[in-house]
């Protein structure tokens, strides 16, 4: 069988465009519930500078890391990866101004700041499903491979699918107001409840996972084996999420400590679900 | 199998191969190609665009962020037409923000007076007044603002 001759600039073009589609299509599956709340419009326009350009710089390896993992572009290196992540960014930023302007959010009146902020925070999101629905695409010959390559197997892959899913769950609310009011509304005895009811339902999709089809990576592993590497350090990690993202909108300003942690807790009960139920569908 | 991948097939002069093969035989072939052949200019085009959005927000972000004091909002509100309507005189106005601060819950009210006293008062609240933007909205009045001194202030506000 001779070696695969290189695709033809056409075939490459039109590759591209087919995952230019999709990764717009994800963008917006993906922000459209953020495109559409208010928070995220008024926390655009004052979010604090330096805590959005943190959420810039954040993106990028995380952008990078995703097409990592996805796999399709096996051997590239990681500035084909590199060049992903800003492919998903400007596609996602291109949605966003659409998607915003059609709203009504960003007109011509509005001014090059604040344009600017509310655009660079959907971005965030958006960008990351745009890597999502493009990496299901490019690199392959527009059929979908659904042999996943080992390279998602690999446990700080899985960890970065848990973190990806946290984010998408976790960006749908955590900018709204009741973030905060759940954690007023809620005793301590509540508060306790909801994080045992978080590991739990992250744990039900861990072992729903672990044993869907006879997955091959870990076999005749233990409870508490599986509890530790995947249960526990997935809350952990949602935890993280929970209080960057509260931080990001500026939730956990003038707040004491055990008010943010109350408002974690309530934010990291939808990102734990979405971190579990991320590796079982991602 | 699709129109798209047959054709991809005849591209590449294997008719015979089956479309299982060609996955199989996909990650070797692709480790014999050079880095970048594989890559449509337009990526790179958009890859570009993302870059220049990226530096760029990050730099005029950072170069506001460092070139600003802390600041106030400064308000300066605007008379742009009044307009008679069954539900009483519309006085629009544009509210300006030429500070650096973004002002929420920003009250604006319009006092209608006659050489000796105030004869009538309308109030709104602007839930965001963002730095260096204009948002217009309109107060009501019951008289006639063309009979009496119209004035519109920005009362009060606070921080987001």
């Amino acid at each position: 069988m001779p070696a695969r001759s290189q695709p033809s600039e056409a075939v490459l073009d039109r590759r591209f465009l087919t995952g230019v589609a999709r990764a717009f299509a994800g963008a917006i599956i993906f922000a459209l519930p953020m495109l559409m709340t208010m928070e995220m419009w008024a926390i655009g326009i004052h979010i604090g500078p330096w805590r959005l350009i943190v959420l810039i710089l954040v993106l990028i390896p995380l952008l990078t890391a995703l097409s990592h993992i996805s796999g399709f572009k096996e051997t590239d290196g990681w500035l084909d990866d590199l060049l992903d992540a800003f492919v998903a960014i400007a596609i996602a930023a291109f949605a966003t101004t659409v998607i915003l302007f059609v709203f009504s959010v960003i007109d011509f009146n509005t001014s090059l700041d604040e344009a600017i902020g509310m655009v660079a925070l959907q971005t965030f999101p958006a960008s990351i499903g745009a890597m999502l629905a493009h990496d299901q695409l490019s690199g392959s010959d527009g059929d979908v491979d659904f042999e996943k390559p080992a390279r998602r197997d690999t446990y700080s892959a899985e960890l970065l699918l848990m973190v990806t899913g946290a984010l998408f769950l976790g960006l749908n609310v955590a900018p709204t107001e009741e973030m905060i009011l759940l954690s007023f509304m809620m005793g301590p005895g509540r508060e306790i409840g909801l994080v045992i009811l978080s590991l739990m339902a992250m744990h039900a999709f861990v072992y729903a996972l672990e044993f869907r089809g006879g997955h091959p990576s870990h076999p005749e592993v233990g409870f508490w084996s599986l509890f530790l590497r995947f249960t526990i350090v997935g809350y952990a990690l949602v935890i993280l999420i929970g209080l960057y993202l509260l931080w990001t909108f500026g939730r956990t300003d003038g707040s004491g400590l055990s008010e943010i942690l109350s408002a974690v807790i309530v934010l990291a009960f939808p990102c734990s679900i979405g971190a579990a139920a991320a590796r079982l569908i991602l | 199998m699709s129109p798209k991948s047959s054709k991809a097939n005849q591209r590449k002069r294997q008719p015979e191969a089956s479309k299982a093969n060609q996955r199989k035989r996909q990650p070797e072939a692709s480790a014999e190609r050079p880095p970048g052949a594989v890559t449509s200019k337009w990526e790179w085009v958009t890859g570009a665009v993302g870059l220049v959005l990226v530096l760029g927000t990050v730099g005029l972000i950072a170069y506001d962020a460092l070139g600003r004091a802390p600041s106030v909002p400064e308000v300066t509100i605007e008379h742009i037409a009044t307009v008679r309507t069954a539900g009483g005189y519309v006085v629009r106005f544009r509210a300006r923000n030429s500070g650096s601060a973004t002002a929420a819950a920003l009250s604006i009210s319009g006092q209608l007076s006659d050489s000796t006293m105030t004869v009538e008062t309308s109030e709104i609240v602007l839930d965001y007044l963002p730095a260096e933007s204009e948002r217009q909205g309109g107060l009501i009045f019951r008289n006639d603002p063309a009979g009496y001194e119209l004035r519109l202030e920005a009362k009060g506000y606070v921080d987001p």
